[in-house]
């Protein structure tokens, strides 16, 4: 068994970086080459290459393997993540090949990753001023990325924003009493058939007093007259009464 | 399609958005972290303030080294601002009064000499600290005279707006510092809470509170009514209200 050896063992500034990548094999390896060698997947870590060298988002870890510089992408910080590492049904071709609507975009931690895949837009939907100036700072140098600072509630505004643009992705991140609402409007306004979502849903916001169980059955009632549920994941131990859901407009 | 209309919106839209009242908010997050046991680094803590005066340049800043050469580059000249502190805007293009940009100027230029001690460094911020306390009662004197300076301050960054508060009814001020208690006696049917944050005016300024015990309660209630009367006299005479449209 051929050993791939991993010549750069120190930072471009002399730091140490760690062993996980020296010697590793082959099998071990739940390699997941796309054709520009974008995403590596290895046991639980994810990685996702750097768009631009040795400049951190957020505080993350750097590693190198075949000359080439990946940041990590931590499981309890984004549920994006969590979900991939909990199961295999999520499509890489439409995050890299597709126009994506991103609801829900702090700072810009799980954007910056999907940024490093994508290769045509991503709208990125933030509400507050604090996170938008970190997020309007990303999108100057990265170019994928188009912010808006809005309600997500107001989708008239949205969808004039968005223009022409037909997007085969969404994503949605916002914990509240509305996400369910918010979804159908934004299904019969903007969406057209057979467009994905990926909905991240937090019970606890919507009921704190019914059991888990109960809120789940009640809001998939909700759902299935627009959508067709494909799969539901459980994002546990990452996050606590979060499911993800997986969704196709009928 | 490009990305730079989008980016021209949003800094039309975060110029309206940023005011002062926000900068007074992130100076008391910044003391309790201060004083609190967890570390905080006062290098992540000093890029919340350059968020507001400087947010283009915040993805440059990877160092303690990159600050200080950061700032000799667009620092400001200190006897101009001196003299023009009447005017200090941001990137954005929004004004600051007087009282905020003259200390903030002087907190950024005192940040430039690099060969501070450590306890220089943290005593530039306590005299921040310290205008900032006396900027409240200032505007909120009377309020603070009933509640204490420190339950204010706990309130404050709690619903972290002044037009909320003032909407806010007293039994929810009553309550603010106990919602993991609301929610088990929502869920479990436990005691209803009687105080939350309030309970400290009471144990601060009562000492025998061994026959005061029956009457927390009470004493809750009376305190939450009468802080949120006073407190919406106030604000709708200070300055801060000019931000309310509705």
């Amino acid at each position: 068994m051929k050993k791939i050896k991993c010549n750069n063992f120190k930072n471009s500034k002399g730091y140490k970086v760690s062993k996980n990548f020296k010697n590793f094999k082959k099998d071990d390896l739940n390699a997941f080459f796309n054709s520009n060698e974008l995403f590596i997947r290895k046991g639980k870590n994810i990685y996702t290459k750097n768009m631009f060298k040795s400049v951190k988002v957020y505080g993350e870890r750097l590693f190198y393997f075949k000359g080439f510089e990946f940041r990590e992408w931590n499981p309890y910080k984004s549920k994006l993540c969590a979900s991939i590492v909990k199961s295999d049904f999520i499509d890489f071709d439409l995050l890299s090949n597709s126009n994506i609507l991103y609801l829900g975009a702090s700072c810009g931690t799980t954007v910056s990753h999907i940024s490093d895949l994508n290769y045509k837009k991503i709208f990125s939907v933030e509400i507050s001023y604090e996170m938008g100036i970190q997020l309007v700072g990303l999108s100057r140098t990265r170019k994928n990325i188009f912010p808006i600072i809005e309600d997500a509630r107001n989708v008239l505004n949205i969808k004039k924003l968005i223009g022409s643009n037909r997007i085969g992705l969404v994503i949605l991140d916002i914990p509240g009493k509305f996400q369910v609402d918010l979804i159908n409007d934004i299904a019969i306004h903007i969406l057209k058939k057979h467009t994905i979502i990926y909905f991240s849903i937090k019970l606890s916001s919507i009921n704190s007093s019914k059991s888990l169980r109960e809120i789940l059955n009640i809001e998939l009632v909700k759902l299935k007259e627009i959508f067709d549920i494909k799969n539901i994941i459980s994002l546990e131990p990452f996050e606590k009464n979060h499911y993800m859901l997986i969704l196709r407009k009928k | 399609m490009k990305n730079e209309e989008f980016v021209k919106n949003c800094e039309k839209k975060l110029s309206n958005l940023v005011t002062e009242e926000k900068l007074i908010f992130t100076f008391l997050r910044i003391e309790r972290n201060f004083y609190a046991s967890k570390k905080y680094s006062l290098l992540d803590q000093i890029k919340e303030i350059f968020i507001y005066v400087y947010p283009e340049l915040i993805f440059e800043i990877k160092s303690k080294n990159d600050m200080f050469v950061f700032l000799k580059k667009y620092g400001i000249d200190k006897k101009k601002a001196l003299k023009d502190y009447k005017y200090v805007g941001t990137c954005f293009g929004v004004k600051l009064s007087e009282f905020m940009g003259r200390y903030i100027l002087l907190l950024i230029n005192s940040l430039s000499n690099r060969c501070m001690i450590k306890s220089e460094f943290r005593n530039k911020f306590k005299i921040m600290f310290n205008k900032i306390n006396l900027l409240l009662k200032s505007f909120f004197s009377k309020s603070i005279e009933i509640v204490g300076l420190k339950v204010f301050k706990l309130i404050l960054l709690k619903v972290k707006n002044f037009k909320k508060l003032s909407r806010l009814s007293s039994s929810k001020i009553q309550m603010l510092g106990a919602e993991k208690a609301l929610f088990r006696h929502i869920k479990m049917s436990y005691p209803v809470p009687k105080h939350g944050f309030i309970y400290f005016t009471i144990e601060d300024n009562i000492n025998n509170c061994n026959k005061i015990s029956n009457y927390e309660g009470k004493l809750a209630k009376k305190l939450a009514n009468s802080f949120s009367i006073t407190f919406r006299c106030e604000y709708f005479n200070s300055p801060m209200r000019k931000f309310d449209i509705d």
